[in-house]
């Protein structure tokens, strides 16, 4: 079993988490005003983890995750500008997929891959 | 049935409460849960970036009295996020500065605080402005009276 699946999620109220061999998926909404100190040290294992594996590309389903503040939203420039801080061979995609039909999606996941083109990638569904 | 409005604006939503409370969470949801039920869902999304942005920013930044006013408007075509707060004189000085740099180009503003937020604090709160107007393509506008600060957020039904 990868270091991926063998992740354990933390239990949130509002926003559900979940680990597969390839990826992450993240639901639901995020409201609480500081999320760096619970999603965002369970994307820091997600990272850790990623590399542990040697993945080359990491999906991040967020189709259902419906509303996040700004501070959420921050969690994933903070994601790439780990990723992109790797050494070229270590790095490894980011790859979300989006949802068309729930707009902080549509203009946050844009600027992200222009932030950091180079480790964001964007599926639209 | 749809919903009907008069001409003259509606309060639909209207409440204070004290910024040490921690209410944000169940604020949001009840905000949502009514617009969702009230407004068709693309509406619905722009007042919930709105309403957590603004109350975000004022719950964060009040001072002298730690009363938020939170109010929800709408007339027969215009809906409108309203939230009071009082504030320092220099704390507003910085939020009318920054409002006009997201309304002039509002797209730029957000790309903008997007690569600003690289490594930024959490409750540093210029994104949040720049989301109302970006992404949520609502119209911002501030009123000053001495040191109570309103912030507005609308867009059209």
């Amino acid at each position: 079993m990868s270091k991926l699946e063998q992740l354990s999620t933390p239990e949130l109220p509002g926003v559900q988490l979940k680990v597969s061999a390839g990826g992450v998926s993240l639901a639901g909404m995020v409201t609480m005003q500081n999320p760096s100190e619970s999603i965002g040290k369970f994307l820091k294992s997600v990272h850790e983890a990623a590399l542990a594996d040697g993945l080359k590309k990491l999906d991040i389903d967020v189709t259902s995750l419906t509303f996040v503040n700004s501070s959420a939203i921050r969690m994933f420039i903070d994601w790439a500008t780990w990723t992109k801080a790797l050494a070229v061979p270590q790095r490894y995609i980011l790859n979300f997929k989006s949802s068309r039909s729930i707009t902080w999606q549509r203009t946050s996941f844009v600027a992200l891959k222009a932030l950091a083109p180079e480790v964001v990638s964007v599926e639209s569904e | 049935m749809p919903p009907s409005f008069s001409s003259e604006p509606t309060s639909l939503i209207r409440f204070s409460c004290d910024s040490g409370a921690n209410l944000l969470d169940s604020i949001q949801t009840f905000v949502q849960q009514y617009t969702s039920a009230r407004f068709r869902p693309a509406i619905a999304e722009k007042i919930a970036v709105a309403s957590y942005e603004l109350l975000v920013n004022a719950l964060n930044y009040s001072s002298v009295s730690r009363d938020v006013i939170f109010e929800l408007v709408a007339s027969h075509d215009v809906v409108t996020v309203r939230v009071q707060n009082e504030t320092i004189p220099t704390r507003a000085a910085m939020l009318r500065d920054h409002l006009a740099r997201v309304t002039k180009d509002p797209e730029a503003a957000f790309m903008e605080e997007m690569g600003k937020s690289v490594g930024a604090s959490a409750r540093r709160p210029s994104l949040g402005l720049a989301r109302i107007a970006f992404e949520a393509r609502m119209s911002l506008t501030l009123e000053q009276q001495d040191q109570r600060v309103i912030m507005s957020a609308s867009t059209r039904l």
